[in-house]
């Protein structure tokens, strides 16, 4: 695809050229016969090409990116041993032949509409030949082994220290050693975590390749605009995330994006735009497919929606309550059932896998202009920068990242109610009492620390959510800390308003709050 | 693995206090037994969860099977220990930390040796047990631990999605 932007780029086409030739070699001394046959008449053209004896054309790239599928196919079979031709391969072999004849820039293939899906990848990614940093392959077990083991360290210092700190003075000095590696070891831990961190930019441009295919196949223009590539995420939850933005993005060049001559007649542009985005906001990673298409079709989501029985005929629905049918599983408006989209399954399965990763997804979406839907993950695996605070004997952390600033809360606030309503420079400012909250109400035992005690002097921390200014009242501010997050493993996955674990340098587990969560609980108490 | 000719294949249980009462875990299920000091509390969970402890740099959860079997929960001791098992929980394998006021012993049991458990009377519900086996000082309850742990369990209700609750969850929740 990379061809398709710049179409002299001789080192490019000697590229996939060797690549062609060197697949051909292995499968024709491993006996496959119908990959070596096709690798071969790709070889064939792209020697043309290196030759200048074929022009660069949206049909070229149609037929190369062709000739990959096939040959995925083939790979696939031949992985369980099967050499019969795979589907297509008739039809890819005759385009194949007559290209490297020399036939007319080969525009076979699906009759494309001149070079429809023009690449607007910012900044370039899958560029084959920037320069790849030097690494190898490892197994994800090996990398969690590495991570237990740097926990293993950090418990057996522990023990050293507890043993040291009797000593007194004459310890001094070995335990200020102890404190350096304590520092080292906790870098270990966050190296290993990054190194399960891989950026979403892969797993977006793959879709710079599906819009071209459907736009090729629905005489319909778009162009794939892609922001963030470089945000990082664990590398479970960028594979868990991929089936959905495929899903999204089919969705939008079905539904969305209008046919050129419609967009013409809008004033808008003949190509349409489908920006897929990335960005880490208020402690969450968020992805966005947004497209400049018609919007969601409320009347005949409506529609469909009374003829399935879903809704009464009469029954009018909020914006709300619409989007929420496109989740349905089985839902769809498409009249047809077609390659991309009409199954009714593509929102459902963003939905489900979406809810695996404890995300939620939501969409905006204005008639004539467009829709966008935004998928909001709460982070997990991953080192953040936290802000870690005590209320109620427990510590918790709170991702820096929605810490706006701390203040004393002033003494006559400091009653017991689990919320309040503080001063912050002259405008009202909600909190919750974390202590209240999530401390000793909930379960007091015997032998937990007198949780239920005011403290002298309460702290306020003004974190910013999706509505604005909050606050959080605790009882110390012990500072900020990178810290390892831990999902909370079955079954405490599911409490809400905790979004994971980590473990402090001393050894013990604190909570991750997730603030957001937590707001949205008190808003809806509020009104309920 | 292959056991003598005519021996008597035997199951190896860990038998502990959990309170006043002798319980026992098949040996197999333990991974390991370590000290228990404190746990992190986590709300919004049934009371038998005590909360969160971190093994090796794994994060994992504590279980009070004396507060969700209601019966009489103990002061942490220096005895005081965490089983740590692998059981069914709901529906996934899991890791968790069971609490055990002391370890005691292993013990070599024929299935002869196990005797059924009375339908009533017993501390732990007999749905529970395995079955009971007798020793010098009394009774011992062989625990099930994959319906104790499972969807009969007292920590059912995790399993779904919670609701915003007005209140947190009261105490004694779980065991009703």
């Amino acid at each position: 695809m990379a061809l398709e932007s710049r179409p002299d780029d001789g080192e490019l086409v000697a590229t996939l050229f060797r690549a062609a030739h060197t697949l051909k070699g292995n499968a024709s001394s491993l006996g496959f016969t119908a990959m070596t046959e096709v690798t071969h008449l790709l070889e064939e053209l792209l020697d043309r090409r290196r030759h200048h004896a074929v022009q660069v054309t949206g049909g070229f790239v149609t037929l190369l990116l062709e000739a990959v599928d096939v040959l995925r196919a083939l790979v696939r079979k031949a992985a369980i041993g099967d050499d019969s031709p795979a589907p297509g391969q008739g039809a890819l072999v005759e385009a194949l032949e007559n290209a490297a004849a020399g036939n007319a820039a080969p525009d076979a293939g699906a009759g494309a509409p001149e070079l429809p899906a023009a690449v607007a990848a910012a900044p370039g990614p899958a560029v084959p030949e920037a320069p790849r940093p030097r690494g190898l392959r490892i197994g994800l077990d090996k990398l969690d082994r590495l991570l237990t083991l740097a926990g293993e360290i950090a418990i057996a210092r522990g023990r050293i220290v507890s043993l040291l700190v009797p000593l007194g003075e004459r310890a001094v000095d070995v335990l200020e050693a102890i404190r350096d590696a304590e520092r080292l070891d906790r870098e270990v831990q966050e190296v290993v975590m990054r190194a399960r961190m891989v950026p979403l930019g892969p797993s977006f441009a793959q879709h710079v390749r599906t819009v071209r295919d459907v736009s090729i196949a629905h005489g319909k223009q778009a162009r794939v605009v892609i922001e963030g590539d470089d945000v990082e995420a664990d590398l479970a939850v960028v594979e868990q995330l991929r089936d959905p933005i495929t899903h999204m993005v089919r969705n939008a060049m079905d539904h969305g994006i209008e046919p050129p001559a419609q967009r013409r007649a809008l004033a808008k542009d003949p190509v349409g735009t489908i920006t897929l985005r990335a960005f880490h906001q208020a402690g969450q990673l968020v992805v966005q497919v947004q497209d400049d298409g018609a919007g969601l079709d409320r009347a005949r989501i409506l529609a469909r929606a009374r003829q399935r029985g879903l809704i009464g005929q009469t029954q009018s629905l909020a914006d709300r309550e619409i989007h929420e049918l496109i989740f349905r599983p089985g839902f769809t408006t498409a009249e047809t059932v077609t390659e991309l989209s009409g199954r009714g399954v593509g929102m459902d399965v963003v939905h489900r896998n979406v809810a695996s990763l404890r995300g939620v997804v939501e969409i905006a979406s204005r008639e004539g202009v467009g829709t966008t839907l935004t998928i909001r993950l709460p982070l997990t695996l991953t080192v953040i920068p936290g802000f870690l605070v005590a209320a109620g004997g427990e510590r918790y952390v709170l991702p820096l990242e929605c810490v706006v600033e701390c203040l004393d809360l002033p003494p006559g606030e400091s009653d017991s109610a689990e919320a309040g309503v503080a001063d912050l420079r002259g405008e009202p400012v909600p909190y919750l009492r974390v202590r209240r909250l999530l401390g000793a109400g909930t379960g007091a035992r015997a032998g937990a620390p007198a949780a239920g005690d005011a403290v002298a002097r309460e702290s306020l921390v003004v974190v910013e959510h999706a509505d604005g200014l909050a606050g959080l009242a605790v009882d110390a501010l012990l500072g900020e800390a990178q810290i390892v997050v831990k999902p909370l493993g079955h079954p405490l996955q599911a409490v809400r308003g905790v979004s994971g674990s980590t473990i402090l340098g001393d050894g013990q587990v604190a909570l991750i709050l997730d603030v957001a969560t937590l707001m949205d609980e008190a808003r809806v108490e509020a009104h309920a | 693995m292959s056991a003598e000719p005519g021996a008597v294949p035997t199951r190896q249980f860990l038998s502990f206090l959990m309170g006043a009462d002798a319980c026992a875990v098949e040996l197999s299920h333990v991974h390991e037994i370590v000290r228990f000091e404190s746990a992190t509390r986590v709300p919004r969970v049934p009371a038998c969860i005590r909360g969160v402890v971190n093994l090796r740099g794994n994060v994992v959860p504590v279980i009070d099977l004396a507060v969700g079997l209601a019966m009489t929960e103990a002061p942490v001791t220096p005895r005081s220990c965490l089983l740590v098992v692998e059981a069914t929980l709901g529906r996934e394998r899991s890791v968790v930390g069971l609490i055990a006021d002391a370890v005691s012993q292993v013990l070599d049991l024929r299935p002869e040796d196990i005797e059924p458990a009375p339908s009533f009377g017993t501390r732990v519900p007999a749905t529970f047990l395995l079955g009971m086996v007798r020793s010098e000082s009394g009774f011992v309850q062989l625990l099930d631990l994959d319906r104790l742990l499972g969807v009969d369990g007292p920590l059912h209700g995790m399993e779904q999605e919670r609701v915003v609750p007005e209140t947190p969850p009261p105490a004694g929740k779980a065991t009703s």
